[in-house]
């Protein structure tokens, strides 16, 4: 038996301190239960191993719902952001998102500061070796030092560490990320207590030496100071740098091109699957051979480096050839590389064998976040690992999992999508995966998730009175144009073609307490009100199936009429709805209504 | 009650037409059919405890009630999933009389099965998976099929010309989708020729929906059988010609011009094409309100006719204002027909003809008949035929749909893509066209069966005879 005190026993122990660790373990503690976070390395906590920003298209809305239930990644790049801007600005509201570029080291700093500030959190350095399972149930880790650590649950957010792979070139090592040890061990130790795995592959740019780059003729992209800040309760942010724009030519699409046979990727090397939407310049240059020129974005890593990020040249070309290719582009002409490009292959857990709580079905006490389910995205990463907290200290307080649903969050999306689609390919959210984007806006993050942050008293009180006094302002100002001249100016607002703005001098002085942020959030709200009731009006027709129970032990093999393909999926994915059945791939509506019928008998 | 409830249980009926004959069948599925089949069923030469599925059994119909044969019969057993309806099914084949049939029925029915109700087999074979909709639709349309081409068409829809079709504009639609779903989510990519490409894609899918939408009304034409119109003046003879035409004694025929004071119709086939004649009033200026009525009738009748025989005495070529008005619409399907011309002498026709030519510039020869004797009638009917030849050939392919609901959805679908696209143009929220797009590719799925409700199923599913 093993022994419920002393130094070695914790409530949680979290694997992992990236984006998915931070939060995970911020969220166990602060709903005070005992934690333990174990990272390989202590220095590159909340390190950015990719591009140096947070937020973009669906990933800001993202933020701000990690942000409403009381997560640290908003308030972490408000504080530590250089650059801010809102992409997607000529199209519809709803679709707009935020964008910030980080920088790096201080946003690291910040979160390394913040881990060690924080009551019940215990930081080791060290690296996991395996699990210890105790009659299916989690029960603690066994680190390579030999040594155990004991508790109730444990949340693997192992990132890319696992048994790691980077190449450069047709030259590889085992590595969790440049710089970093690979965790070579807990994969095994995962197979052998049943659970599936894949291997997935992710790449990055190399970083260049900012003083060898020439700006002066290069496209600036500058920050926007009204920026709306990420975190509910922050009032500003800074901007200090710009971006700048530059593109590569026909050389050097003709360089990449002549080098294919040094890519891993063209060799063969590489057998773990990439993101379609995140190709290496390898990718763009091979499948798009008609475009002339690729964009690329300079991006200063920190005001304290010289390291610039050439977002849109992610390569595992040689290292050679990387210079090659990249003193072929404008501005880049007598450039240095400091790091060079590389890919990255790792296992990842086929998402499909967990739970809405992301508990493993496995094993119970075991959940998991981040890449390892199979994601892509420091955002994503942080909007798992919030859940996964929150859920772990759920389960040891015997209390209902958060379960958001789809038309509540993209958080809701982003973890249905994993366990009743399960990925092939690191999965990145969009706004299109949202079926109800209309209703999941960054404007109103706070309102969807706010109570839910402060019923599991994950949200502190600044956040939540922040939010509550933005719900009273926006339903002040609403009345008033609902009202006011009989509400002639709300059905104004209602056109297309007219916005507050145009309207404003006819009752600017009614309207002066009002601050931008809900000025637009209430015009955004009029506007789309008629798709937003066809929306909602979806949804409670489709909650009738949501609460159609499957029950846990529903033999499918015993259900004539459904295919065999229909019957393989549905016993491994195991919905536990009717709509989650509705929504795995390959389920035909005809078997939904075959089982729909089952569950009316 | 929703009908689905009751899926899994184990249907039957007869599914050869009602009456006697030579051989009946009497159709069954659901899981319990092999044990219903083994207590009704006792084969000659086999061992029936391991029944072989898709084998032709003979043998002798077994009834448990009074303990007694009361019939030969042959039968086969059809194991799940292969099947039609997907269940395990039986077909039992006793001799065609209405008594015996009936009765095997009932024993069935008392063995645990339960009579099946309109369309249920297909039904079950739509949600088993086996067919979708649009093949659902097009059984029935097979079923119902009354001449060749609208037996070409719906089989066109049976083996998945359609649905191929319906797919191909689907595909035109998420590459729309695509192009709106890529600017959302991609404002930094540079997409140099979407604008363009969107809207050539979306002018494609509109050409191909509306190319389906007409296709309807040639499916009906086919389906209700062309009309022809007979017309003329009083007592110039149309009802003899209906009379000779159908070998029916239908229309009163009489030498008193105005006999036929309502309009009267008849179906009958020219080469396999569905005909509908219809002998209509003579057209003149009159007093008498009856008349005046019929009259009224027979102008509405030449306006929707499909081809119009106008028909002449020979003894009265003479011009007249309603025949100029007639002309004037439907110059290319009028015939005009000489009549009595068993009054005549050949060499005088040509000459005739040359005239009536010249008068009237009719788009088609007039043709010399005789009611009476028969007389030209071969060529009249083959003028018909030239014309409603000429009238379909104005249709594309035969590939088309066949049910209103089916024009519905597809309406319903190009007015929802002709917004995006408008929409599109004026710049407004992407985010809201894509909701109009899926909304288009919605109505598209519904045709083929993606998504429906179970009342639409019940409703298609109800127009099915017992038993198919």
């Amino acid at each position: 038996m093993i022994k419920k005190y002393g130094d070695n026993f914790f409530d949680v122990i979290v694997v992992g301190s990236g984006h998915a660790g931070i939060e995970a373990c911020l969220a166990t503690s602060r709903m005070g239960l005992k934690t333990a976070v174990i990272t390989i390395n202590l220095d590159n906590m909340g390190q950015m191993s990719c591009n140096p920003a947070i937020g973009g298209l669906a990933k800001g809305h993202l933020v701000r719902e990690i942000d409403a239930l009381g997560g640290e990644m908003g308030k972490a790049i408000d504080k530590t952001g250089i650059q801010f801007r809102t992409l997607n600005t000529k199209k519809g509201p709803a679709v707009r998102s935020s964008r910030a570029q980080a920088d790096m080291f201080r946003y690291k700093a910040y979160m390394k500061n913040i881990i060690e500030s924080v009551d019940n959190l215990t930081v080791i350095q060290s690296m996991v070796d395996s699990l210890i399972v105790e009659n299916g149930k989690a029960a603690g880790v066994t680190l390579w030092t030999g040594d155990n650590i004991y508790s109730d649950a444990v949340i693997l957010t192992t990132g890319t560490f696992l048994r790691g792979l980077i190449h450069i070139g047709l030259f590889n090592y085992n590595a969790g990320r440049a710089g970093d040890f690979a965790s070579n061990n807990l994969s095994l130790s995962l197979i052998e207590n049943g659970i599936e795995i894949g291997r997935l592959k992710t790449g990055t740019t190399p970083r260049l030496d900012g003083r060898t780059i020439d700006f002066y003729d290069l496209e600036e992209q500058k920050g926007e100071d009204d920026f709306i800040p990420f975190s509910i309760a922050d009032k500003n942010i800074t901007n200090s740098i710009s971006c700048h724009i530059t593109y590569t030519n026909k050389n050097t699409h003709n360089i990449i091109a002549n080098d294919l046979d040094k890519s891993p990727l063209y060799c063969g090397i590489i057998k773990g699957v990439g993101p379609r939407y995140c190709p290496s310049i390898e990718d763009k240059v091979v499948r798009f051979k008609d475009k002339e020129r690729h964009q690329i974005f300079l991006e200063r890593e920190s005001l304290e480096s010289v390291e610039y990020y050439p977002n849109g040249l992610s390569t595992s070309l040689p290292l050679q050839t990387q210079l090659n290719f990249l003193r072929t582009i404008k501005g880049l002409e007598n450039v240095k590389i400091m790091r060079p490009g590389y890919a990255i292959e790792y296992d990842y857990v086929l998402p499909t064998q967990l739970k809405h709580s992301l508990e493993t079905k496995k094993i119970e006490g075991l959940f998991l976040a981040g890449q390892i389910n199979g994601t892509s995205g420091y955002e994503e990463a942080a909007a798992q690992g919030i859940i996964a907290g929150i859920n772990s200290v759920m389960k040891i307080k015997n209390l209902d999992p958060l379960v958001l649903g789809r038309d509540e969050g993209y958080i809701g999306v982003l973890i249905d999508d994993l366990i009743t689609l399960g990925t092939t390919e690191p999965y990145r959210m969009f706004t299109s995966r949202a079926e109800y984007r209309l209703l999941l806006r960054e404007d109103n993050a706070d309102f969807r998730l706010c109570e839910y942050g402060k019923n599991i008293g994950l949200l502190d009180e600044v956040r939540y009175s922040a939010y509550k006094d933005k719900l009273t302002k926006f339903n002040e100002l609403k009345v008033f144009l609902e009202t006011y001249e009989n509400g002639k100016y709300y059905a104004l607002l209602k056109r297309p073609d007219f916005s507050i703005d145009d309207i404003m001098p006819e009752f600017k002085k009614n309207i002066k307490k009002f601050n931008k942020d809900i000025i637009s959030r209430v015009q955004l709200f009029v506007k789309y009100e008629g798709y937003i009731n066809r929306q909602k009006e979806e949804i409670s027709r489709l909650k009738k199936f949501e609460n159609v129970k499957l029950g846990d032990n529903i033999d499918f093999n015993a259900i004539p009429g459904l295919s065999l393909e229909v019957v393989e999926k549905l016993n491994k994915i195991k919905p536990g709805t009717i709509a989650e059945a509705s929504r795995i791939s390959g389920i035909t509506p005809a078997a939904v209504s075959i089982l729909l019928m089952r569950c009316r008998n | 009650m929703s009908s689905l409830t009751y899926e899994i249980d184990t249907i039957c009926a007869i599914s050869s037409p009602p009456g006697e004959g030579a051989i009946s069948i009497i159709r069954a599925s659901g899981e319990d059919s092999i044990n219903i089949l083994k207590k009704i069923f006792k084969p000659y030469n086999d061992n029936f405890y391991e029944i072989k599925s898709r084998r032709l059994y003979t043998g002798r119909v077994f009834d448990f009630q009074t303990e007694s044969y009361v019939d030969e019969a042959a039968c086969i057993f059809i194991k799940g999933p292969g099947s039609y309806t997907g269940d395990d099914m039986f077909e039992l084949y006793p001799h065609g009389g209405i008594f015996n049939t009936k009765y095997i029925l009932e024993i069935i029915l008392k063995l645990g099965a339960r009579l099946a109700y309109n369309g249920e087999f297909t039904k079950r074979a739509y949600l088993n998976n086996k067919i979708s909709l649009v093949k659902a639709e097009a059984i029935l349309e097979i079923i119902k099929a009354n001449s060749l081409r609208t037996l070409v068409i719906a089989n066109n829809e049976l083996n998945g010309a359609l649905e191929k079709k319906i797919n191909t504009i689907k595909e035109d639609y998420v590459y729309l989708l695509a192009s709106v779903e890529a600017l959302i989510d991609f404002p930094e990519e540079t997409f140099e020729t979407i604008n363009e490409d969107f809207f050539k894609k979306a002018g494609e899918a509109s050409l191909l929906i509306g190319d389906l939408i007409d296709s309807y009304q040639n499916y009906e034409l086919n389906k209700h059988g062309f009309s022809v119109v007979i017309t003329g003046a009083p007592n110039v003879g149309k009802s003899s010609i209906l009379n000779r035409m159908t070998g029916k004694n239908r229309a009163i025929v009489s030498e008193s011009p105005g006999t036929t004071r309502d309009y009267i119709e008849e179906n009958l086939f020219l080469s396999n094409k569905p005909i509908k004649i219809i002998d209509t009033a003579g057209l003149r200026e009159t007093a008498e309100t009856l008349e005046h009525e019929g009259i009224k009738r027979s102008y509405g009748q030449i306006k929707t006719a499909d081809s119009v025989l106008y028909v002449f005495d020979i003894n009265d070529l003479s011009e007249n204002e309603i025949l100029r008005n007639i002309l004037e619409e439907k110059r290319e399907i009028l015939i005009p027909i000489i009549n009595k011309v068993d009054l005549l002498k050949d060499e005088d026709l040509n000459q005739i003809k040359k005239n009536i030519m010249k008068a009237f510039k009719f788009a088609n020869s007039p043709i010399f008949i005789s009611a009476k004797t028969g007389y030209g009638f071969d060529e009249m009917k083959k003028a018909v035929h030239d014309v409603i030849l000429k009238m379909e050939s104005m249709v594309k392919d035969d590939i088309g749909i066949t049910t209103i609901r089916q024009k519905n959805l597809l309406v319903k679908s190009l007015n929802i893509l002709s917004k995006a696209k408008d929409k599109f143009m004026e710049g407004q929220p992407l985010e809201l066209i894509s909701i109009d797009l899926k909304d288009g590719i919605n109505a598209l799925e519904e045709i083929i069966g993606g998504v429906t409700g179970e009342d639409v199923l019940d409703l298609l599913f109800k127009e099915f005879c017992i038993g198919k």
